[in-house]
């Protein structure tokens, strides 16, 4: 068996491995590529918190600056100084009014070219906190709150933070709807304050100066549109919501929903670089991977803390995960599957490798087994393989075929001219029939081989070589010859015998007639001179002369149907019996014997001379060999036997001992109380022997017999 | 009756004895002669033929033997045959024989009875009888 054999079930054994390998690779992969797109997006989501982060700090940052800034306008300088003297700055001569309309002004113009800012307040300490200055963003255009709306904000939470800050110190406030008169104002806005003391020469806070920001573009500024797949949350320290991509949850806490961030599954986590943590909503099982970051002011003061959170859908990981994943699947499900069919087609290629050892290994032994001589030569007829067989039938050794031409390995012309006729016919597309050639060797012996001659076609039209079976008949052709021979004098014998038999026959006759002849003469002329004894001895003389005569008749008539030819005719059983009765004539008469003819088998083939004298034979016995004590019936009767078509002659006689059964058949034998030559039933054997039938006897003493006779039938 | 001139060609004693005999008993003017084979019933012929005999020894009938030595029945009875001066002689074959093979050659060959021996002398005689009467009265032998 070929060791590289790939069997049907190792084939099935390779191919599910594969599949299992490929099972678990998928796993495997699946499992890497999300790994990796987590770590990916980890660093991503990490720099995108970061850089929103930065641009709220950015925001905070300017929205300081600008609050700085105005805490230091002169304008505001100029308003304590005439506060605190009689509404008149003395320094630069000018009214409280007239400072107050400055700081309008400049406020105004500043709202006017800042979009986020929603209003900037000059706030005094005194009467309550009262606004001093106010001017803010209504309806779209600038308005400076008349002296009669104006209000105290004394009990507000970021007056009395502010108030206790040192100078240059900055208050942020967090980030909320706007209300107004503590109700929310609609349409919503998010806002966060900055104020900053301001103090007057002594180290005496005078009021505040707070700006309140417009929020939204600075909360927008966070989201990105670029990037449709990133989410992103801004998260209050509490963890609510002021920027998240469920719009609804934004702000949701100023209505009562004070569900956040940490409150949910994995909002929680502990920051690890690298890592990326997961949160599952649990209202709407929405699961993020996010990386949180926190936002980081400077100014040092009552900073609100706030969580940028730059997350990604799992939906959008899982799709990440998928589009690469299924990327590097279906390169290895190629390659499997390459390995799948590579695996086929070997399994394939080494079935047709062992169905074409098996078939060598067939082949040789039918050549080396043989014990025919197989030969094979190239075109030219040079040796180039032979088997065991033909180095024993030509009696040569390997060195003295190898390489040599066919014809040498024959010494006869004869034989070397019928082979190389052979092989031109072969070459020019000729058939040839096998032939026989003689086979000489040095020390006299020869041998018959029967050649069988034919041409190797290896895939093209053209000859490539021959392939050449001596089959050895010496043996075969010496019976033959012996058998013609023995033929020869086998017919030469007959001819020989029948000669014999005929010029015997005629020889003894001859004497007989002048035997037979002088006897009667002598019985004639001289009988009364003799006495009655010797007249009865002339007369048996006579009579055996007569006996004699018939016998060899008889003799004569078996020989010649032993030497011929049997022509067979169909003949009518009833005639043929009626032809017998009729040459019997004389003893059915006498003996009143009584025949009857049934042929329930009308036609019988047979030869119709030799059928009426067998017939003759049996019915002259029958009555010979009849019961004295009654008169003979005696039947004809035909039918089938088996593959026989039979005739059976049964009489009522004395019958015959069993003993005596096979000895009746013989020449010459006869019963002691039988009358007749002996010769009538070995001429009845005969001629059914001839016939390649048979001939039976039933009989017992006192049953009577029958004698059947069986042709057989030529179907 | 007519007398016949007889030519009998018989090898063996006894049966031409028998022959003759009859002849003679049954027509005493026969005119019989013997040859004991073919060869010299063949120069018998011929010598009547060239007249070294007389004509009147011209036969109006042959009993030829089958079996004889030197030449037998049948090559005298080819020869006979051959010869347009003598194969208008009615040839009378004996033989042993019953074989139809030889009943057959005789006939063939032309000639014009045969006759089995039988073994019985009467039934002998009696053939040879009717032969004579045959031959004599009933059919007309060819003129010499």
């Amino acid at each position: 068996m070929n060791r590289f054999y790939l069997s049907e079930s190792r084939f099935a054994l390779s191919v599910g491995l594969l599949i299992v390998l490929g099972i678990v690779s998928a796993f495997v992969i699946r499992h890497l590529v999300t790994q990796y797109v987590l770590e990916t997006n980890a660093a991503n989501l990490s720099s995108q918190a970061a850089i929103r982060a930065s641009i709220l700090q950015r925001g905070f940052k300017n929205g300081s600056a600008h609050t700085e800034f105005l805490a230091l306008t002169p304008p505001i300088k100029g308003m304590i100084r005439a506060s605190k003297n009689n509404n008149f700055d003395e320094r630069e001569k000018t009214p409280y009014a007239f400072w107050k309309r400055r700081l309008e002004t400049i406020f105004s113009a500043y709202v006017a070219v800042n979009a986020n800012i929603a209003q900037i307040r000059f706030i005094g300490m005194a009467d309550g906190g009262l606004e001093l200055v106010r001017v803010e963003r209504a309806n779209k255009q600038v308005l400076v709150v008349a002296e009669e709306n104006l209000q105290r904000k004394a009990s507000r939470d970021y007056f009395k933070e502010t108030q206790n800050l040192q100078p240059g110190e900055l208050y942020v406030s967090s980030l909320n709807l706007n209300r107004e008169f503590d109700r929310i104002d609609e349409p919503l806005w998010p806002t966060f304050r900055i104020a900053t003391p301001v103090y007057d020469g002594s180290k005496e806070v005078f009021g505040i100066l707070i700006v309140n920001f417009d929020a939204r573009s600075l909360l927008d500024s966070i989201l990105d549109s670029e990037n449709s797949e990133l989410d992103i949350f801004l998260l209050n320290e509490a963890g609510n919501y002021l920027v998240s991509p469920d719009k609804e949850k934004e702000f949701a806490f100023e209505y009562g929903d004070s569900t956040g961030w940490f409150d949910e599954k994995g909002g929680a986590e502990e920051e690890e670089t690298g890592r990326l943590p997961s949160i599952v909503f649990s209202s709407n099982g929405q699961k993020y991977w996010y990386k949180l970051h926190r936002v980081v002011c400077e100014s040092s003061a009552n900073v609100p803390t706030l969580f940028v959170i730059a997350a990604l859908k799992d939906s959008v990981i899982n799709g990440q995960v998928y589009q690469r994943q299924s990327l590097t699947m279906l390169a290895f499900s190629i390659l499997i599957g390459f390995a799948i069919l590579l695996l086929f087609f070997y399994r394939k290629f080494s079935e047709k490798t062992l169905r074409e050892i098996k078939l060598k290994a067939e082949f040789e032994a039918i050549v080396s087994g043989t014990s025919d001589a197989i030969v094979s030569t190239d075109e030219y007829g040079v040796i180039h393989s032979w088997n065991q067989a033909a180095l024993r039938i030509f009696r040569r050794s390997e060195e003295q075929v190898r390489a040599k031409k066919l014809v040498q390995l024959f010494g006869d012309p004869v034989s070397i001219e019928k082979i190389s006729e052979a092989i031109d016919k072969l070459s020019n597309k000729r058939q040839i029939n096998n032939f026989d050639v003689e086979l000489k060797f040095g020390n006299g012996d020869t041998s018959q081989l029967s050649v069988a001659l034919s041409p190797i076609y290896m895939n093209s039209p053209r000859i490539s070589g021959f392939s050449t079976i001596f089959h050895d008949v010496s043996h075969a052709r010496q019976l033959q010859t012996s058998l013609e021979m023995i033929n020869v004098e086998l017919h030469n014998r007959n001819a020989e015998m029948e000669r014999f038999i005929y010029t015997v026959s005629h020889d003894l006759k001859s004497p007989l007639v002048t035997i037979g002849g002088f006897s009667r003469l002598l019985l004639d002329s001289a009988g009364e001179a003799l006495d009655s004894k010797n007249r009865h001895r002339l007369g048996r003389i006579i009579y055996n002369v007569e006996q004699m005569a018939e016998l060899l008749d008889e003799l004569l008539h078996i020989s010649r149907v032993i030497q011929q030819e049997l022509e067979t005719v169909e003949c009518n059983v009833d005639e043929c019996g009626k032809e017998a009765c009729e040459a019997l004539n004389q003893a059915i008469l006498s003996s009143d014997a009584e025949i009857a003819i049934d042929a329930k088998l009308p036609i019988i083939r047979a030869n119709r001379r030799l059928f009426v004298q067998c017939l003759q034979n049996l019915l002259a016995n029958a009555i010979a060999h009849r019961d004295p004590s009654c008169a003979p019936k005696i039947e004809v009767l035909s039918g089938q036997q088996e593959a026989f078509h039979c005739v059976a002659v049964k009489d009522n006689g004395i019958g015959i001992d069993a003993k005596n059964h096979e000895q009746i058949f013989r020449l010459f034998e006869r019963l002691d109380f039988g009358q007749g030559n002996g010769v009538g039933l070995a001429i009845v054997k005969t001629v059914m022997e001839k016939h390649k039938g048979w001939v039976k006897l039933d009989s017992s003493p006192g049953v009577g017999s029958t004698f059947t006779l069986g042709f057989p039938s030529k179907d | 009756m007519k007398a016949l001139n007889i030519l009998v060609a018989e090898d063996n004693n006894d049966h031409a004895e028998m022959i003759i005999d009859a002849l003679n008993e049954f027509n005493s003017e026969n005119v019989i002669h013997r040859v004991t084979n073919g060869e010299l019933l063949i120069k018998y012929l011929k010598k009547i033929c060239t007249g070294e005999l007389s004509k009147s020894y011209f036969p109006d009938l042959i009993f030829l033997d089958f079996k004889m030595p030197i030449l037998d029945g049948i090559g005298a009875l080819k020869v006979i045959k051959n010869d347009d001066l003598v194969s208008k002689i009615p040839i009378i074959m004996l033989s042993t024989s019953n074989s139809e093979d030889d009943i057959n050659k005789c006939y063939r060959l032309g000639a014009s009875t045969y006759i089995v021996k039988p073994f019985d002398y009467h039934d002998f005689v009696n053939k040879i009888h009717s032969l004579n009467i045959f031959w004599a009265t009933l059919s007309k032998v060819p003129p010499r």
